[in-house]
């Protein structure tokens, strides 16, 4: 099932602009290295190691990474 | 270097002031590419802290979404320290992502004087710019 990615300005550049992408993954871990098979060095921006790097929010479906603070193998739905 | 409306100098200001002793944050957004500061956000400082700030993500994902909707950008992005001068700190530096925003901090140390400086952040390296104010 494809999952719609909206990207915010600073991060464009990698996907050529677009504002919106598609990516799939039963984890976020999953969906970021698909990202960046499409979209190379977009995960390198978010991620450091093995954690999102700091100050780096992700919303799935609007809900605020900044609550649940993920681990890199939380499901995406 | 900034440019900036006496108007929007005016409410950073007195943003900074009436949230003292706890930092004030903030963006002013413009249309995208005019470097050009438009419309006021004050936004909640999540850490309401008198040392440091941070967007309430939630308010941040809506404010950003919004820029985005009406073609803008975040042209100023502000913040206030209320006990040191109006520097960017470590944090500030690493917490600094857009490269096209002016980052203005504002000190509110001094009751009677407010400093307001403001600096570009690209890749971690601070570089402090002239304000122009305009009537």
């Amino acid at each position: 099932m494809a999952i719609e990615v909206r990207i915010p300005t600073i991060l464009r550049t990698y996907t050529g602009g677009a504002k919106s992408v598609e990516g799939s993954g039963a984890t976020l871990d999953e969906l970021l290295l698909n990202l960046d098979t499409a979209h190379g060095g977009l995960r390198d921006r978010l991620v450091d190691g093995e954690k999102l790097r700091r100050f780096v929010n992700v919303y799935l479906n609007d809900a605020s990474s900044a609550a649940w603070r993920p681990r890199s193998r939380t499901a995406t739905r | 270097m900034l440019s900036i409306s006496r108007a929007l100098h005016e409410k950073i200001v007195e943003h900074a002031r009436k949230d003292h002793p706890d930092e004030a944050c903030g963006v002013i957004a413009g249309p995208v590419g005019s470097d050009e500061p438009v419309r006021f956000i004050p936004m909640q400082n999540a850490e309401r802290s008198p040392t440091f700030y941070r967007f309430d993500s939630l308010e941040q994902l809506r404010v950003w979404r919004e820029m985005d909707d009406n073609d803008e950008e975040a042209v100023v992005i502000y913040h206030s320290h209320t006990a040191t001068q109006a520097y960017p700190s470590r944090t500030d530096i690493s917490y600094a992502s857009e490269p096209q925003a002016h980052y203005v901090l504002v000190s509110t140390r001094d009751e009677a004087q407010t400093e307001f400086r403001s600096y570009r952040i690209v890749d971690g390296e601070v570089t402090e710019e002239p304000v122009t104010v305009t009537e």
